[in-house]
C-alpha cells in the first residue's frame, strides 16, 4: 500500500512538505497550498451534484475522490498549524457522502477540526442519526466514533436512543464503540445518562462474549469508579475471575502481547481493582490471591510484564493493606529502582512513593537509590523524586527536603511546576517547622522564588507569626529574637532592586520593618525610613496595595523615630494628590496629625502593638464630659432621627454632639482615655485593611503585657473589656482574661538572652537554641563535594533520619505557626545531645499545644504564675491512671522558685527512669506513645467498623468550643487529624499506639452559647487503651476545669468561698476558703461534677448552686466520716514537717488550676448518696457506662455514684493492662474500708511499715477481710468464666498473674454486684469503720499531700466510692511503681499495709484456687472454641475442595474439548493458517488444497454422507435452477449486477473468492450475504455441482474447525442472577465435543 | 485518560496529531512545537516520560519519528470535588502501547514508514480511532484494529472499481 491513489498534486505536496528544511518554509508550502486549495474546492463545490444522477456517476465518483483528497490536503493544513476554515463545508459535506471512506474522512476532519462550539458540529447530528439506523456496521462504526469526538451536551438527547440501541448489536466492532460513546455522554450530560443505568449497562457489557467489548467497558467502569466505587463492588469476583482468565492464555491469543496475554486488559482490571478495594477489606480481601498471582505471572522481564507488575504495586498499596503482598510490592520496587534502565527507576521511585505514604518502614531500604535519583540528570526521575521526599517527610527531615524543593523551585520554568512546588512547600513548612525562624526564612525564600505563586494567606500567617511570636506569655524573649532576625532578613532585601521582588515579599517586608525596624541591629531608623521612601519614589510599577502598605511603614517609623525625615514628608504630601482616597485620606490624616498634634503621633501608631486588640467605644462615653459641658453652655440635646435604624444600640437619651458622626476623623479627645485611642489608632494605622494584613487586629489579649515593651507610650487598655476577634487564635494562646496586664512588662529589654531552662540544656527543641543559632538543631545538608559517597551518605541520614521510626512521621508539630515555639518552662528532658532524636523530637509540641489548650495562666492573684508556669504543665502529665511514672518528670519545672524544687521533690524523681523522651502530653499506655496514624476518611471509616471496642464520652467544655480547638487538642495529644467536618461539627482522628494498637476517634462538637457539648467516642482494638485515652487524655483538657473555675472566680470572692483544685494523678485536691483544708478527691469524680456542673449550667441559672453543691456534698460527707475516725493528735504540723507537697497548700506558690466559689446548698449526707449509689449501681453495666449520659438527667448524689462507677471502670481497665493498682476495699454501707495501692506496698521498708499499721487494725481487719475472701471466691470464679482472655493473658508470665486476675475479680464483684452486695450487707459490721492512719510518717515519703486531719475522712470518703470494687489483691511490688511517688496514696498505702498483712497467706490460697480454677474454665472455653474453630475450619476447606473440584470438573471438561479441537487443529495446520488470513487471493488456492488434503484424511463415512446430503441438496436445487435458468440473464442482470458481473469476469477462482469473502462478512450482514450466499452456490452448483459440494463440504468442516478451535478457550463470564460467575461452554464447542465422539 | 497522541518527525514536523481533549490550534501548535524539542533534547539514558504542562506525556522514538501519547487526569475524576486529581496512568503500559500502534500499523502496510504516515494520513487517524476512544485505549488486538479498516478500504476500492 502506498500513495497509488494520490493525486501529482498532493504528491508534491507530500514531497515538498517532507524536504522543507524549516518553519518558514513549510509555512510558505501551506500557504500555496491553501490558496491551491480555495481555488479548486469553490470551483468543484459548485460541480458536484449532491446526490446525483446516474448518467453522471463516473463525474461524480472522480469528483468526491477529489473532493476526499482536497480534505486530506486540509487536513495537512490545519496540522500544520494553518486556518483552513475555508473548507469544513466540505468536510460536512463530505459525512454525507454514500461511499463509507469518504464519510469517514470528513467525519475526521470535522472531529480534528471544528472547535466545540462550532455551528456546523449541529449540521452534523442529522448525519450521525442516520448512519446509526443505517444496517451497515461501517456506517454505524462512523458514527459512533464521529458521535464520541464531535458530539456536545446539547446534542447527547438526539443521539442517546440510538446509541443505547447499538449497545445490543450483533457486531461486536460496534458494541464495543457504542459504551464508550455512552460514557461520553455521560461525561458532558450525566443529567441525560442516568448513573445507575449506565452502570447497569456496564454490568452487562462486562459479560460480553467478545473480549474486546470487555475491554473497552473496563475503561468506563475505572473512569467511573473513580468517582463512586460503590455500584462496582460487586463486581469485584466478577473482575477477579476475568482476571483469572486472562493470566490463563484463555482469551485467543490474537490478544496476546509479546506473550503477556491482553497485558492493558490486565492493568485495566487492576486499576478498577485498587478503586473497589479501597479502604474495604472486604472487596480487598477477595483480591490477594489475584494480585499475588498475576504479579507472579507477569514478571516476565518485559516491559508490558513490569507495566502490569507496577500496576499491581499500585493496587496493593491502596487497598485494604496484606503484608504478604506488601512485602511482594516492596520487593518489585527495589528492583525497580536498582533496575539499570531509567523507566523502570523511573516507576521505582513512584512506586516507592505510593508505598511510603501508607508505610514509610519501607523507604529506608532505599536510601542511596533515591539520593542518587534526585541527583539524576534527568528531570523527569528528579521530579519524581521530589514527590516522593515530599510524601515521605517527617520534622526531621524537612530542613533538607524543603531545601531541596526549594533549589529545584529556583531551577525550574515551568508554571504547574512552580505552583505545583510552591504548594508543596508552604503545607511542608506549616507542618513540620522545626521552629519560627526557620518558618520565617523559609518562607521569605519562597516568596523571593515563586512569590507570585504563593497565597496571601501565607504571608498574613507569617506576619500573624512575627507579631505573635510563640504565643507564650513568659517567651517574649524568644519572639523578639525572632522579630530581630526577621527585621536583618528583611531589611537585607532593601539592598536589592525593588522591581526583582514579588509584590507579596515587599508587602511583607514593608509590614515588618514598620512593626520592627527599631530591632534592626544593622540599620538606624532613619536609614530604613530613606531606603522605604526611596522605595516608594522609584517603584513605579508598584501596585497600590503595596504603595499603601509602605506608606503606611513609613509613617509608622515616622511615629517611632519621633522625626518625619524631608523625604518623608514629601512622599506624604505627594500622596496626598494620590487618586487612590483610601491612600489620600490617610496620608492627609498624617498631614494634619504631624503639624497640628505630633505629641499624639506615638499613640495613634504605637510600638508593637500589632497584636492589640482594638477597642471600640460604641458609647463613645468619653464624650460625655464633653456634651455634659456643651449641654450646660445651652446645646440643643439630639434628637435620634426618625428614620435612622441604624443606631438602636445607643439609647435614645444619650446626649451626643451631632458633629460626632461626621465622617471627618476624630478630634483629639478632651479625655485621653485609652479605648479612645485605640481606636483611632486603628483608623489610621489599620487602613490598609484589606490589603495590609497584618494590620487587622490580630488574635488574642494574650499579649497584654507585650505592649509595654519598648517605647511604648499607648495608655493600658487593659481594664476594657477586651474584643474577642479570633475565636480559634484564643485557643492557642492564653485566653482574653488571662492577659489582664499584671506582669510588669517594660522591666524586658530586648537583647536580653533567652532564659536558659536548667533542666534541659541540650534539649534541641527549646527555645533558646532554636533562636540561637540556626545551625544547631539539624546538620544541614553538606554543600561540599569533596568525597561524593560521603556527600550522599550524610543526605541520605538527613533525609532518612526520622523515616526510620515509623510512627514518627505523621506527627504534626503544629497548625499555626505560633505553636512552635516551645515554652522555656516545661522542658522536656532530653538528656542526650542527640542531634536528631527522632523521638523527642517531635513530643514537645503537641505538650505545648495542649498546654496551651488547658490554657490557665495562674490567676490573676499570684504574681509569680505569670513567669512561671508551674501549673501548666500539671494537667498534662498528671494523667489519671497513667500507669508510667514517665509523665511525671516534666511535672517538675526546672525553675529555681519552683515549690517542687524547693520542696527536693526534684531529687526523689531525679532517678525515676527518664525514658520521657516521649512526649508528655500526647497519650500513653504501657509505655508506648501515641502515634499519630495517618490514613484516609474512608480507611477511617472502614477500620471503624472493624475496631472492636468503644468508650464514648460526653461532656461539657468551655474552653474546647470550636471544632478546631478540638481537633488541635486530640492532635496534642498525639492524635493524627483525619478529617474535620466544620459543618457538621465533627471531627475524626487516629492514632496508633505501640505499634500495633489502633485507636480511632470521632468526636462532634456542638457550641452552645459560651460552652460547647463534647460528644467523643474513641473505638480502639484494645479496650484498655480507649478508656484510658477518653479520661486522661481527653477529659482533662477538654474539661478544662481552668477555664471554668476561671470564669466562676469573681463570684466565688463574693460568697466567700473559694475552692481550688489541684490534680494529681488519679485524684484531685480540692480546697475551700473557708477551712484551709484540701480534700481528697477521685479525678474521675471531680472531673464528673464538673462535667455535670457544665451541663447543668447550661440548662439552669442555678450553675453555682449546682456545683456547691456537688462539692459541698462531697466535703460533708467526709467531715462526717472524719469526726469519726480521725486521730486527735494528727495535727498539720507535722505534715508540713515531713510532706514535701505540704507546699501545695500555701496560697502563693501553689499551683491551682484556678479557684471557684459557690454559694452552698443541699446536704445529702454520705449516706444518701450511698444510698443512691446503690440504685444507680443495679442499673449500670459495665460494658457501656457512658460517663455523662446517664448523669444529665441524675441527681448529684446519682451522679457522684456514677463518677464513682466510671472511676471504677478506669481503674479495672487499668488493672487488666498493668499490674500494679490501686483497690479499695469497703463494706457496703460505707463504714468499713481498706485500700490498698498494691504496686507500692510491697518493699521491704514499707513492709515494715505495713506490718506497725497492721498490728493497729488487725482486729477489724481480719473481720473485713473474711467478707471479702468469700466475695472473692464468688467472684473469681465468676471471673474465670467471664473473663477468659484476661486470664490468658495472665498465664503468660507467673508475675503478672496475681495483677491480672484481680481486676477479673473486681470486674465481676461489680458485675456481679447484687451478690456480692448481698454477701457484703449481711456480713459487715458497720460500726468497724476504718480510721485513717497517720499519713505522714517519714517511711511513706510519698507526694501525697496530707493537709489536715480531715484527710483520712476523705480517704475513707473516697474509698466508699469503690466499695464494690473492692477485690484486693496483693499484687508484684515493683521498684518502678514505688518511685512512682505521685501516684502513691499514703493512706492508700496504710490500708494497703494493713489488708495485705492480715490476709497474705489467705489471699494467697484464694487466689491461688481462683486461678486455678479459672484456668482450668479458661482452658475448657478454649479447647470448645478450638473445636469449633477445627470443625468450622474442615468445613470450610471441604466447601472449598468441594468449589474447586468442580472446578477442575469443569475446566476438564474444557481442556477435553480443546484437546480435541487441538488434534483435529494438528491435522489441519495448513488449513487453519490459510483460514486466519481471509481476503488473500492466493490463499483460496491453498486452502482448497489443504481442504482436499482435508477430505482424503477425513474419514469416509463422513464424506459419504455428505456427499449424500450434496446430492440431496442438489436435487432440491436442481428444481429451482430449472425456474432460475429461465430467466436467468435477465434476473442477474436486474436483481444482482454486480455478482453476475464478477461471476462473469471472474473464473471459477474468482467466484471462490467472492464467496469466501461473503462468507468471511456473514456473520457481519447476515441477511445481505445469506441471499448472495445461496445465489453464488446456486451458480456454483450448476456449473460444477460435484467440485463444489466437496469445496463446500470441507469449509463447513473448516468452519466448524474454526469454531471449535477458538471457541472453547473464549469461555466467558456469565453473570447469574444471584450474581455469581460461571464459566459457560458454548454450544459450539459441544457440538464438536459430539462430533468428537462420533468420530471416535 | 490520554489526551493526545502525536507523531512527529525529528525536524519537529507534526506527521499526525490526534487530540481527545479539544485543544485551540494555537495551542496545539506551541505544545506540539515544545514537547518535541524536550523529547529532542533528552538521550537514550533518559527516561520517556516527560511530565510537561500538566501532562504527562509518554514518548517513543522509532528512527526518525517520534510518537508522544500525551495523558491528563481522567475527566470524570477531575469532577469530583476536593479531591486532587489524580492522574492514574500507567506510563509504562503506555509506553507499550506505542509500540502496539506501531506493530499494528506494520501489520498494516507492510514496514510502515513515515511516508506511509503522510500518504494515508486519513488511514491512520482510521486506525487510531479503533485504537482509541474518548481517550481510552480501547483495541490492543491487532486483528481486531485492522479487520474494520481492512473492510473500510475493500469497501471503498469495490466503489472505484465498479465505476472505472
Amino acid at each position: 500500500m502506498s500513495g497509488m491513489h494520490l493525486s501529482k498534486e498532493f504528491f508534491e505536496l507530500l514531497k515538498a512538505i517532507g524536504e522543507s528544511k524549516s518553519k518558514q518554509e513549510e509555512d510558505r508550502i501551506i500557504q500555496r497550498e491553501i490558496a491551491t486549495l480555495k481555488k479548486k474546492m469553490e470551483a468543484k463545490v459548485s460541480k458536484i451534484p449532491i446526490g446525483g444522477g446516474a448518467p453522471a456517476q463516473n463525474q461524480l465518483n472522480a469528483n468526491k475522490k477529489k473532493a476526499k483528497e482536497f480534505l486530506v490536503r486540509l487536513l495537512y493544513v490545519e496540522m500544520l498549524g494553518h486556518d483552513g476554515s475555508f473548507g469544513y463545508i466540505k468536510a460536512v459535506e463530505l459525512a454525507a457522502s454514500s461511499s463509507i471512506i469518504h464519510k469517514r474522512t470528513g467525519y475526521t476532519l470535522c472531529a480534528a477540526c471544528l472547535a466545540p462550539s462550532h455551528e456546523f458540529r449541529f449540521m452534523l447530528v442529522n448525519q450521525m442519526q442516520r448512519d446509526m439506523s443505517s444496517s451497515s456496521i461501517l456506517e454505524n462504526c462512523a458514527s459512533l466514533i464521529a458521535v464520541t469526538n464531535i458530539i456536545t451536551s446539547d446534542m447527547v438527547p438526539a443521539m442517546q436512543a440510538l446509541v443505547l440501541k447499538m449497545l445490543d448489536h450483533s457486531s461486536e466492532i460496534v458494541r464495543k464503540k457504542a459504551i464508550i460513546a455512552l460514557h461520553r455522554f455521560h461525561q458532558l450530560a450525566p443529567e441525560s445518562v442516568e448513573r445507575q443505568d449506565l452502570v447497569d449497562k456496564l454490568r452487562k457489557v462486562l459479560c460480553d462474549r467478545d473480549p474486546g467489548v470487555m475491554g473497552s467497558s473496563l475503561n468506563v467502569i475505572e473512569s467511573m469508579a473513580a468517582v463512586d466505587p460503590k455500584p462496582f463492588k460487586e463486581l469485584v469476583s466478577s473482575l477477579i475471575s476475568i482476571l483469572k482468565q486472562v493470566i490463563e492464555h484463555r482469551l485467543p491469543s490474537d490478544f496476546e502481547y509479546h506473550r503477556v496475554p491482553a497485558p492493558w486488559i490486565q492493568m485495566k482490571i487492576i486499576r478498577i481493582l485498587a478503586l473497589l478495594g479501597k479502604n474495604d477489606a472486604n472487596a480487598s480481601n477477595g483480591m490477594y490471591e489475584m494480585l499475588g498471582e498475576t504479579m507472579k505471572k507477569a514478571d516476565v522481564g518485559i516491559n508490558a510484564g513490569y507495566a502490569v507488575v507496577y500496576e499491581c504495586v499500585r493496587t496493593i498499596t491502596s487497598i485494604y493493606p496484606n503484608s504478604t503482598l506488601l512485602d511482594a510490592a516492596a520487593d518489585a520496587i527495589s528492583r525497580f529502582i536498582q533496575s539499570k534502565s531509567q523507566n523502570l527507576k523511573y516507576f521505582g521511585v513512584t512506586g516507592l512513593a505510593a508505598i511510603v505514604e501508607s508505610h514509610p518502614q519501607y523507604a529506608a531500604a532505599h536510601q542511596m537509590s533515591v539520593i542518587e535519583c534526585l541527583e539524576d540528570p534527568d528531570e523527569t526521575l528528579q521530579r519524581r523524586t521530589l514527590d516522593l521526599l515530599y510524601k515521605m517527610t517527617n520534622p526531621v527531615n524537612v530542613q533538607f527536603i524543603t531545601e531541596k524543593l526549594l533549589d529545584f523551585l529556583r531551577g525550574t520554568t515551568d508554571a504547574f511546576l512552580k505552583e505545583d512546588l510552591t504548594t508543596k512547600v508552604c503545607s511542608l513548612a506549616e507542618r513540620y517547622a522545626p521552629n519560627n525562624l526557620w518558618y520565617v526564612e523559609t518562607i521569605t525564600e519562597l516568596f523571593a522564588i515563586s512569590g507570585e505563586f504563593v497565597k496571601p494567606a501565607v504571608a498574613q500567617q507569617l506576619m500573624t507569626l512575627i507579631a505573635e511570636g510563640a504565643g507564650e506569655e513568659d517567651d517574649e524573649d524568644a519572639d523578639t529574637i525572632l522579630r530581630q532576625h526577621s527585621v536583618a532578613l528583611y531589611a537585607n532585601l532593601l539592598e536589592k532592586p525593588i522591581s526583582k521582588l514579588p509584590t507579596l515579599l515587599i508587602e511583607t517586608m514593608a509590614w515588618v520593618l514598620g512593626e520592627y525596624a527599631y530591632l534592626s541591629a544593622d540599620y538606624a531608623l532613619e536609614e530604613i525610613l530613606t531606603k522605604l521612601c526611596e522605595i516608594v519614589r522609584k517603584g513605579k510599577q508598584l501596585k497600590d496595595s503595596t504603595r499603601k502598605m509602605i506608606i503606611t511603614s513609613i509613617m509608622k517609623l515616622v511615629a517611632q523615630a519621633g522625626t518625619c525625615p524631608p523625604q518623608a514628608a514629601k512622599i506624604i504630601d505627594d500622596f496626598t494628590k494620590s487618586k487612590n482616597e483610601d491612600m489620600q485620606q490617610r496620608c492627609i490624616e498624617f498631614q494634619n496629625i504631624i503639624t497640628t498634634a505630633p505629641q499624639i503621633l506615638g499613640e495613634i501608631l504605637p510600638v508593637d502593638a500589632s497584636c492589640e486588640d482594638l477597642q471600640v467605644d460604641p458609647n463613645l462615653s468619653f464624650l460625655d464630659g464633653f456634651v455634659q459641658q456643651a449641654a450646660a453652655n445651652g446645646a440643643k440635646a439630639y434628637e435620634k432621627p426618625d428614620d435612622d435604624d441604624d443606631d438602636d444600640e445607643y439609647s435614645p437619651s444619650a446626649v451626643k454632639k451631632t458633629s460626632a458622626f461626621n465622617l471627618t476623623p476624630y478630634e483629639k479627645p478632651t479625655k485621653p482615655g485609652a479605648s479612645y485611642n485605640h481606636s483611632s489608632m486603628g483608623g489610621v494605622g489599620s487602613g490598609t485593611s484589606h490589603s495590609a494584613p497584618g494590620t487587622a487586629p490580630p488574635p488574642s489579649g494574650s499579649y497584654g503585657h507585650q505592649q509595654h515593651g519598648g517605647t511604648s507610650t499607648a495608655a493600658p487598655t487593659s481594664n476594657e473589656p477586651q474584643l474577642n476577634v479570633r475565636n480559634v487564635a484564643n485557643v492557642w494562646g492564653a485566653s482574653s482574661t488571662s492577659a489582664v496586664p499584671v506582669a510588669p512588662g517594660p522591666s524586658q529589654t530586648f537583647s536580653a538572652p533567652p532564659a536558659p531552662a536548667p533542666a534541659a540544656p541540650s534539649n534541641t527543641w527549646s527555645t533558646s537554641q532554636s533562636y540561637s543559632s540556626q545551625a544547631t538543631p539539624q546538620p544541614p545538608p553538606e554543600p561540599v563535594k569533596t568525597e561524593e559517597q560521603l556527600r550522599k551518605e550524610r543526605m541520605a541520614a538527613a533525609l532518612f533520619g526520622g523515616a526510620a521510626p515509623a510512627s514518627a512521621p505523621g506527627i504534626t508539630r503544629r497548625t499555626t505557626p505560633r505553636v512552635t515555639a516551645p515554652a522555656p518552662a516545661p522542658p522536656a528532658p532530653a538528656p542526650a545531645p542527640v542531634p536528631e532524636p527522632p523521638a523527642p523530637a517531635p513530643a514537645p509540641a503537641p505538650e505545648i499545644d495542649l498546654l496551651d489548650l488547658m490554657g490557665d495562666p495562674t490567676p490573676t492573684t499570684s504574681a509569680v504564675a505569670s513567669d512561671v508556669d508551674i501549673l501548666a504543665p500539671m494537667p498534662v502529665d498528671t494523667i489519671p491512671s497513667e500507669p508510667e511514672p514517665v509523665p511525671e518528670v516534666p511535672a517538675a519545672p526546672a525553675v529555681p522558685d519552683d515549690p517542687f524544687a524547693a520542696s527536693g521533690l526534684l531529687d526523689g524523681l531525679s532517678d525515676a527512669p527518664l525514658s520521657s523522651l516521649q512526649s508528655d502530653s500526647t497519650f500513653q499506655h504501657n509505655g508506648s506513645s501515641l502515634a499519630p496514624l495517618t490514613i484516609t476518611t474512608p480507611q477511617f471509616g472502614e477500620k471503624w467498623g472493624s475496631t472492636s471496642h468503644t468508650s464514648p464520652l460526653s461532656t461539657n467544655s468551655a474552653k474546647c468550643t470550636t471544632l478546631d480547638a478540638f481537633m488541635v487538642l486530640c492532635k496534642s495529644v498525639g492524635f493524627h487529624n483525619i478529617e474535620s467536618i466544620p459543618a457538621t461539627n465533627e471531627g475524626i482522628c487516629g492514632g496508633m499506639v505501640g505499634g500495633s494498637e489502633i485507636v480511632l476517634l470521632h468526636g462532634k462538637v456542638t457550641p452552645s452559647g459560651g460552652t460547647a457539648k463534647i460528644d467523643v467516642t474513641i473505638k480502639s482494638s484494645d479496650a484498655n487503651i480507649a478508656g484510658c485515652l477518653a479520661i486522661t487524655s481527653l477529659a482533662l483538657p477538654a474539661f478544662d476545669i481552668g477555664a471554668d473555675v476561671r470564669e466562676e472566680r469573681g463570684e466565688g470572692y463574693r460568697n466567700g468561698v473559694v475552692v481550688k483544685i489541684i490534680y494529681e494523678d488519679d485524684y484531685a485536691l480540692v480546697k475551700f476558703e473557708d477551712d484551709e483544708i484540701f480534700y481528697k478527691f477521685d479525678i474521675g469524680c471531680v472531673l464528673d461534677m464538673i462535667g455535670h456542673y457544665n451541663d447543668y449550667a447550661t440548662h439552669s441559672n442555678r450553675a453555682n448552686e449546682a456545683w456547691m453543691e456537688l462539692l459541698l456534698n462531697e466535703k460533708k460527707a467526709q467531715e462526717e466520716s472524719s469526726d469519726e475516725n480521725i486521730e486527735p493528735n494528727h495535727d498539720i504540723e507535722q505534715i508540713d514537717e515531713k510532706d514535701p507537697f505540704y507546699s501545695f497548700a500555701q496560697p502563693p506558690t501553689e499551683d491551682t488550676n484556678g479557684s471557684i466559689d459557690h454559694s452552698t446548698s443541699g446536704s445529702n449526707s454520705i449516706e444518701e448518696i450511698i444510698e443512691g449509689c446503690k440504685k444507680k449501681e443495679k442499673d449500670e453495666t459495665y460494658e457501656e457506662v457512658h460517663i455523662v449520659e446517664g448523669m444529665q438527667s441524675s441527681s448529684p448524689k446519682d451522679f457522684l455514684w456514677e463518677a464513682a462507677l466510671e472511676n471504677q471502670k478506669q481503674l479495672k481497665e487499668n488493672l487488666t493492662a498493668t499490674p500494679k493498682q490501686m483497690f479499695v476495699e469497703g463494706d457496703e454501707d460505707g463504714s468499713t474500708f481498706a485500700e490498698e495501692e498494691a504496686a507500692r506496698t510491697q518493699t521491704e521498708e514499707e513492709k515494715e511499715e505495713r506490718a506497725r499499721l497492721a498490728a493497729e487494725k488487725a482486729e477489724w481487719l481480719r473481720l473485713a477481710a473474711e467478707e471479702e475472701e468469700k466475695a472473692h471466691i464468688a467472684a473469681e470464679e465468676e471471673a474465670a468464666g467471664l473473663k477468659v482472655e484476661e486470664e490468658e493473658r495472665a498465664r503468660l508470665t507467673a508475675e503478672e498473674e496475681a495483677a491480672v486476675a484481680t481486676p477479673t475479680l473486681s470486674t465481676c464483684v461489680v458485675a456481679d454486684n447484687e451478690k456480692a452486695l448481698d454477701d457484703e450487707e449481711n456480713k459487715v459490721d458497720p460500726s468497724l469503720i476504718y480510721s485513717g492512719a497517720p499519713v505522714s510518717t517519714p517511711e511513706f515519703a510519698t507526694p501525697v499531700i496530707v493537709l489536715e486531719k480531715a484527710f483520712d475522712a476523705v480517704e475513707v470518703r473516697e474509698a466508699s466510692l469503690f466499695k464494690y470494687s473492692a477485690a484486693p489483691v496483693a499484687t508484684t511490688p515493683t521498684v518502678k511503681l514505688i518511685e512512682d511517688e505521685e501516684e502513691s496514696v499514703a493512706p492508700f498505702l496504710i490500708a494497703a499495709a494493713a489488708r495485705v498483712k492480715a490476709e497474705e497467706e489467705e489471699k494467697a490460697q484464694e487466689e491461688e484456687k481462683a486461678h486455678i480454677a479459672a484456668e482450668e474454665e479458661a482452658a475448657r472455653i478454649k479447647a470448645e472454641e478450638e473445636e469449633k474453630a477445627r470443625i468450622a475450619a474442615e468445613e470450610e476447606a471441604a466447601r472449598i475442595k468441594a468449589e474447586e473440584e468442580e472446578k477442575a470438573h469443569i475446566a476438564a471438561e474444557e481442556e477435553a474439548a480443546r484437546i480435541k479441537a487441538e488434534e483435529e487443529e494438528k491435522a489441519h495446520i495448513a488449513a487453519e493458517e490459510e483460514a486466519a488470513r481471509i481476503k488473500a487471493e492466493e490463499e483460496e488456492k491453498a486452502r482448497i488444497a489443504a481442504e482436499e488434503e482435508a477430505a482424503r484424511i477425513k474419514a469416509e463415512e463422513e464424506e459419504k454422507a455428505r456427499i449424500a446430503a450434496e446430492e440431496e441438496a442438489a436435487r432440491i436445487k436442481a428444481e429451482e435452477e430449472e425456474k432460475a435458468r429461465i430467466a436467468a440473464e435477465e434476473e442477474a442482470a436486474r436483481i444482482k449486477a454486480e455478482e453476475e458481473e464478477k461471476a462473469h469476469i471472474a473464473a471459477e477462482e474468482e467466484a471462490a473468492r467472492i464467496k469466501a469473502e461473503e462468507e468471511e462478512k456473514a456473520h457481519i450482514a447476515a441477511e445481505e450475504e445469506a441471499a448472495r450466499i445461496k445465489a453464488e452456490e446456486e451458480e456454483k452448483a450448476h456449473i460444477a455441482a460435484e467440485e463444489e459440494a466437496a469445496r463446500i463440504k470441507a469449509e463447513e468442516e473448516e468452519r466448524l474447525r474454526l469454531a471449535v478451535s477458538t471457541t472453547p478457550q473464549k469461555a466467558l463470564v456469565e453473570e447469574d442472577e444471584d450474581g455469581s460467575t460461571k464459566v459457560r461452554v458454548t454450544p459450539l464447542c459441544k457440538l464438536m465435543i459430539d462430533k468428537c465422539k462420533i468420530e471416535d | 485518560m490520554i489526551s493526545f497522541i502525536l507523531m512527529v518527525n525529528k525536524q519537529g514536523q507534526t506527521r499526525c496529531s490526534k487530540y481527545y481533549q479539544w485543544l485551540p490550534m494555537e495551542e496545539r501548535v506551541a505544545l506540539e512545537s515544545e514537547i518535541i524539542r524536550k523529547c529532542l533534547s533528552r538521550s537514550e539514558l533518559q527516561c520517556s516520560f516527560i511530565e510537561y504542562r500538566g501532562y504527562k506525556t509518554i514518548y517513543r522514538r522509532y528512527a526518525s519519528l517520534f510518537f508522544i501519547v500525551g495523558t491528563k487526569p481522567d475527566v470524570d475524576v477531575t469532577q469530583v470535588e476536593g479531591a486532587a486529581a489524580e492522574n492514574r496512568e500507567n506510563e509504562l503500559g503506555l509506553l507499550e502501547f506505542i509500540h502496539n500502534l506501531v506493530e499494528t500499523m506494520d501489520k498494516w502496510a507492510g514496514s510502515i514508514c513515515e511516508l506511509d504516515i503522510m500518504y494515508q494520513l486519513e488511514e491512520v487517524h482510521f486506525i487510531l480511532d479503533e485504537m482509541v476512544m474518548n481517550g481510552y485505549i480501547v483495541e490492543t488486538c491487532k486483528g481486531a484494529t485492522l479487520r474494520p479498516v481492512d473492510l473500510l478500504e475493500r469497501e471503498s476500492r469495490k466503489g472505484e472499481a465498479m465505476f472505472k
